[in-house]
């Protein structure tokens, strides 16, 4: 019977070693050693620690363990499990595995990569950025796109040399975190990279091309490019000069990889070169890169939390980044005067003037500093991330971001209010996709819905669920192991259920993420998480959830669910008055708990129409038992009336009788005295 | 005072002329067997005197019951010629005396066996419908009691 308690990954987990010389084994073959690090490919969120593969140990393999403070990309992992291509490192396997801190970790393994990484020493030349990198990177990536993954982590050091000795590039591992997660803002483009690093969103292929671009520059300039400048600086001289202009000067561009540099490091996403272009151009195809259109500054800057802006949307960006100043600014004249006479921007003006007109009916008709700085930023610019209170977020990257806010007290007050503000659903109106939009408003409504609620099920967990369909369940009730569905949870609740305390509580976090993962309804976790205050009717359905995961688990046995559902369906038992039909229930359940199986206990109890005729027929009888009272009643009160009303009867016969009697007394007489 | 019916009244002269009547023709035969009777009717005049107008069932009774054992005992002596004292004759008061205890009897225990008779009736229907109860909460469990009915 296959086992489907792991979702995530092949194998299950297992612990192997002494408390002393603990390793992590995944699927069986892959021993991962949590006390040899390998640093070379470790991030902000993740460890990395060699591997040894049982079958080939002659492979130095590495494991990128998460750290369970972000979200990994399962989905991606999935999609790139048994990719071979020589311009990416091959994700041999992943899954969840045992740690040494007594929880449950997603690991990725990845062959080390002999060459070792790269180290950007100096200057690369154009040939070799084009030949190491671009060329053996090109049908990785266009492999990944294929699969639907986005790579989002292109950046020097995160390339490595495949062969010793080698020189092609590979891209390394982009799994592990969120999208973008490790990117400088640098590798991002204008739309995503003042975005925090967890809401920046999965992205499209044109978020990867601006990297390859933004990662040549790099090389060409042996450093990160925009190295040293003041990262709001940095972002305003992007906006205002174009991402190339902003980190190398036009005359320090090699010729020869002058257009795919501009092809690719356009702002403008629609003109961007895509994977075919590039591929095209590297085959000797002439491709014109997208006009140069500079961007209208003006004359005169405007100043805002000591930086100076000269157009729009690097006042946006600003306004984004020092709220409480840019607020001011916009309940100010000076700001409007600016964008209208120095920027030459009469329609930003008029934004501005209609964001200030029209306060935003959710925030009772007057915008706070923080809700207008919002509003106009996302009036100004329309294509970047949210911009609330210091925190920014792309509509796309919601889930990692929401799970890494809950983390802070402060920042998920300011995540929840974003949601509920209904900003994702302001900025998903002004973007150009349409359909899209529409589809993200529906969704950002629901979670706005969710996000205040108050019910247990509900709220930031519930959000969080459902914007990151592969997340484990945060639930204590799981103790840290990787539980990634509906039915891994039931058989964990089962083991649970097994053990010395049978009694079975769902706390909110599991209720929110059976919720999220199998669409249970709000009544039915109700009856999980609190039984005794809940109707029969709904027991009923807490105990069909059951049913229908133990189908989902092959109908494997649940005996300790079965248990704790025998007592539901005691109670629904006893909640039918006809005894013999009780007696008849309570008979199904008894047989159908010790076999485990569920499905007949639900079988057993659901019978249709039963409540009502049982309601019916114990009506029928109530009003039975009292009319048969009522006339006992009747009776006895009419006991002493009856009682004398005989008692007059017999006294009026009494002549009758006297009668009867006389005729034989005469006859008694006449024969007594005749035989004297 | 209720005013007496001319009719009964008329009924009440005719019956009393028809007793004056026999009594005179018992007085011609006998003046003892006169005595006899008058002294037999005495508890049923007694009843009479008890009882109000109207419900004298104890003096229709006794009475009944008396002149039932009087006349045989008169009329055999009268017809049969038989010499016999009927004041000073034990037997005749004995019979006499078993007429009055029966007729007494009779007043007595008829409405009582008849009152007896009727709480029973009514002691066994609630028997019945207490039964009937039980079935009901055998079947369908206690909740269904109510005290609307009491």
């Amino acid at each position: 019977m296959p086992d489907d308690t792991s979702s995530a990954g092949r194998g299950t987990p297992e612990k192997v070693g002494t408390a002393s010389n603990q390793e992590a084994m995944l699927s069986g073959n892959y021993v991962l050693s949590p006390n040899t690090p390998v640093p070379a490919y470790a991030g902000h969120a993740l460890t990395a620690v060699e591997v040894t593969d049982r079958r080939t140990a002659a492979e130095p393999l590495v494991g990128l363990v998460c750290s369970g403070d972000v979200v990994p990309r399962v989905e991606a992992m999935e999609a790139l499990r048994g990719l071979d291509k020589d311009g990416a490192l091959p994700l041999r396997d992943f899954g969840a595995v045992d740690w040494p801190d007594n929880k449950q970790r997603m690991a990725a393994i990845y062959p080390q990569a002999r060459g070792g990484r790269l180290a950007l020493a100096g200057p690369l030349p154009a040939w070799q950025i084009i030949d190491a990198f671009w060329k053996p990177v090109i049908p990785a990536l266009t492999e990944m796109h294929g699969r639907a993954v986005i790579h989002r982590a292109i950046r020097p050091d995160n390339l490595y040399i495949r062969d010793a000795g080698g020189s092609a590039l590979a891209l390394g591992p982009c799994v592990a975190v969120p999208p973008g997660y490790d990117q400088p803002d640098i590798y991002e483009p204008l739309e995503t990279a003042s975005a925090d690093p967890t809401g920046r969103g999965e992205g499209s292929t044109r978020h990867d091309m601006f990297a390859l671009g933004m990662t040549a520059v790099a090389m060409l300039l042996g450093r990160e490019p925009g190295a040293g400048v003041d990262k709001d600086e940095l972002m305003i001289r992007r906006i205002e000069l174009g991402s190339l202009a902003a980190v190398i000067a036009p005359e320090n561009v090699p010729p020869e990889i002058a257009d795919p540099l501009r092809g690719l490091l356009t702002d403008i996403g629609g003109e961007r070169w895509t994977l075919k272009d590039l591929a095209l151009w590297l085959k000797g195809g002439k491709i014109a890169p997208p006009l140069t259109r500079p961007t209208t500054l003006a004359a005169k800057p405007l100043a805002i939390a000591g930086k100076q802006v000269r157009c729009t949307r690097s006042l946006a960006h600003m306004i984004g980044r020092a709220w409480s100043e840019g607020a001011k600014l916009l309940r100010g004249e000076e700001l409007r005067r600016w964008l209208r006479q120095e920027a030459g921007d009469a329609a930003s003006a008029a934004l501005v003037e209609h964001v200030l007109r029209e306060p935003d009916p959710e925030g009772g008709g007057f915008d706070n500093d923080v809700l207008l700085a919002a509003r106009a930023v996302i009036a100004l610019d329309p294509q970047g991330p949210v911009r609330y209170c210091g925190l920014a977020v792309a509509p796309y990257g919601l889930g990692p971001f929401l799970f890494d806010a809950a983390k802070n007290r402060e920042k998920m007050e300011i995540a929840v209010s974003l949601v509920d503000q209904g900003l994702l659903q302001k900025l998903a109106d002004r973007q150009p996709d349409r359909r899209r939009a529409t589809r993200q408003v529906i969704n950002f409504e629901r979670l706005r819905r969710w996000i205040t609620s108050p019910q247990a099920w509900e709220g930031l967990e519930r959000c969080i669920y459902d914007l990151n369909p592969r997340l484990p369940c945060l639930s204590p009730m799981t103790g840290g192991k990787w539980i990634a569905n509906g039915s891994a949870l039931v058989a964990e609740f089962d083991q649970k259920a097994q053990g010395p305390n049978p009694e079975l509580k769902i706390d909110g976090a599991a209720a929110a993420f059976l919720a999220a993962r199998i669409d249970a309804d709000g009544y039915t976790l109700m009856a999980l998480m609190s039984p005794e205050t809940v109707e029969e009717d709904v027991l009923l359905d807490a105990i069909h959830l059951f049913a229908d995961e133990q189908v989902n688990l092959n109908l494997r046995p649940l005996p300790g669910i079965a248990r704790w559902c025998g007592k539901l369906g005691q109670r629904i038992a006893e909640s039918i008055h006809h005894r013999p039909t009780r007696k008849e229930l309570l008979s199904r359940i008894e047989a159908a708990v010790p076999e485990g199986n569920i499905s007949a206990l639900y079988k057993a109890l659901a019978i249709d129409g039963l409540k009502d005729a049982d309601k019916r027929g114990f009506d029928d009888a109530k009003s039975g038992w009292e009319r048969i009272e009522s006339e006992i009643w009747a009776i006895e009160r009419a006991a002493e009336r009856i009682r004398l009303h005989a008692w007059r009867r017999g006294r009026d016969n009494v002549p009758l009788a006297s009668g009867a009697g006389s005729i034989l007394a005469f006859l008694a007489t006449l024969f007594l005295d005749s035989i004297r | 005072m209720r005013r007496r019916d001319p009719q009964t009244d008329s009924a009440a002269v005719l019956l009393a002329l028809v007793i004056i009547g026999f009594a005179f023709i018992l007085g011609l035969y006998s003046m003892h067997t006169l005595y006899f009777v008058v002294l037999a009717l005495v508890p049923a005049a007694f009843a009479a005197i008890i009882e109000p107008r109207g419900q004298r069932a104890a003096t229709i009774s006794i009475a009944s019951l008396t002149l039932a054992t009087v006349t045989p005992l008169v009329l055999s002596t009268m017809l049969a010629g038989k010499q016999r004292d009927l004041l000073m004759s034990a037997e005749a008061w004995s019979f006499v005396g078993g007429a009055i205890l029966a007729g007494l009897a009779i007043f007595l225990c008829l409405p009582a066996a008849a009152a007896w008779h009727e709480t029973g009736r009514a002691k066994r229907r609630i028997e019945a419908l207490r039964k009937r109860q039980q079935e009901i909460e055998e079947t369908w469990g206690s909740e269904v009691r109510t005290t609307v009915a009491r």
